[in-house]
């Protein structure tokens, strides 16, 4: 009898323990979830300095937690330390190799890093997985646009405009790289696409101009750029128009 | 027998001599006022394809969408983010081959509001 009172005492000291390491285990996991969602918060409002704390805050309590890590690679991003941002994104693919939030953003990072080859890897590597990826095919197409792969970045941008038309920027870009490939009629109807989505695209106004510019076409092209500077939010834009038209003349 | 009439140049001074003839000739080319219409200028194409080439107003876009959104408690869930790599369409803030995910951002983002199209100006 008294062994069993004895064992029974145990089981429950053991069972208090075990209770109060899993509720230190829920109340851990709460604090750090709350400072996640601070985090968070904090992100959205722009405040990426203070967003950085309470990420740091969370992985000095759980220095394995993905979320945190990814998050505070956004913010890094978000002050321009690309290297910072590269290095949790490269985190956060070690602790959770099929997280593929962190190698896309990870592949974008890479763009403002200006390591391009690194980044095409990413984004291929993106898109042998899943082929219909809207995103991966635009940034795959930034990518080599910005190395000079200009006919490689037409295709990308187009299976961009493709799976999605709505994409303003995939039409634009498009229509950038078909304009430097020397294809004025292509660059031409995107351009047309792009202004039909958005016709206070100032940019696209400019595109416009020099096409016509190349075709001889002064008249049209001296309107599209008035338009382009009418438009133009960016001073350096709007002078560049000014310039140009000058050189147009009457 | 060495031709180049740079030869006896310091290096340095050819290369400052150089630099300012071309400045001097696009300056030449820049100054010479209007032409007449439908001439196809070159100055203005010029000017037009080196904006095009080089100038960070007129580089190639951005997605407005630069990077999947946060994860986590007040973020979206792995799943979502997810998504929104993989997903064929885009619809608002977030990404979903079979629609959105909801309490995205809007649809207008990709069509008309200047102010938030990332860098449609």
């Amino acid at each position: 009898m008294k062994r069993l009172l004895i064992v029974a005492l145990i089981g429950c000291i053991a069972l208090a323990y075990a209770g109060a390491a899993s509720a230190e285990g829920f109340f851990h996991r709460l604090r750090v979830d709350s400072l996640v969602s601070d985090g968070i918060a904090l992100y959205h409002s722009g405040d990426y300095k203070g967003s950085v704390g309470k990420f740091n805050d969370a992985l000095s309590l759980s220095s394995d937690n993905v979320e945190a890590r990814y998050d505070r690679g956004l913010d890094y991003y978000a002050l321009g330390d690309y290297k910072a941002a590269a290095e949790d994104f490269r985190q956060c693919l070690k602790l959770q190799p099929d997280f593929v939030p962190a190698l896309f953003n990870l592949g974008v990072t890479e763009i403002a890093l200006n390591e391009l080859d690194d980044a095409k890897t990413i984004f291929q590597q993106i898109i042998d997985a899943h082929p219909s990826s809207v995103r991966a095919h635009f940034d795959m197409g930034l990518s080599a646009y910005m190395s000079g792969q200009t006919d490689k970045a037409v295709d990308q941008f187009a299976v961009a405009a493709l799976l999605h038309p709505q994409y303003v920027q995939a039409h634009y870009d498009k229509a950038l790289a078909e304009y430097k490939t020397g294809n004025l009629v292509a660059a031409d109807t995107e351009t047309a696409a792009a202004l039909k989505l958005n016709n206070a695209y100032a940019k696209a106004y400019f595109l416009r101009g020099a096409i016509r510019l190349r075709q001889g076409n002064n008249t049209d092209a001296k309107a599209a750029f008035e338009t382009a500077a009418k438009l133009a939010g960016d001073p350096v834009l709007k002078s560049l128009c000014t310039q140009i038209i000058a050189q147009i003349g009457a | 027998m060495n031709n180049d009439w740079t030869s006896w140049l310091p290096a340095r001074v050819a290369r400052i001599a150089l630099v300012a003839a071309v400045v001097a000739s696009i300056g030449t080319t820049l100054s010479q006022g209007p032409v007449p219409a439908n001439a196809s200028p070159p100055a203005a194409i010029e000017l037009a394809d080196h904006a095009l080439a080089s100038s960070p107003a007129l580089l190639a876009d951005e997605s407005p969408y630069e990077l999947i959104d946060p994860v986590g408690p007040g973020g979206i869930t792995q799943k979502q983010a997810v998504g929104e790599v993989t997903a064929s369409t885009m619809i608002g803030g977030l990404y979903n081959d079979n629609g959105h995910f909801g309490g995205g951002y809007g649809q207008f983002y990709f069509i008309t509001i200047p102010s938030l199209g990332g860098g449609l100006r």
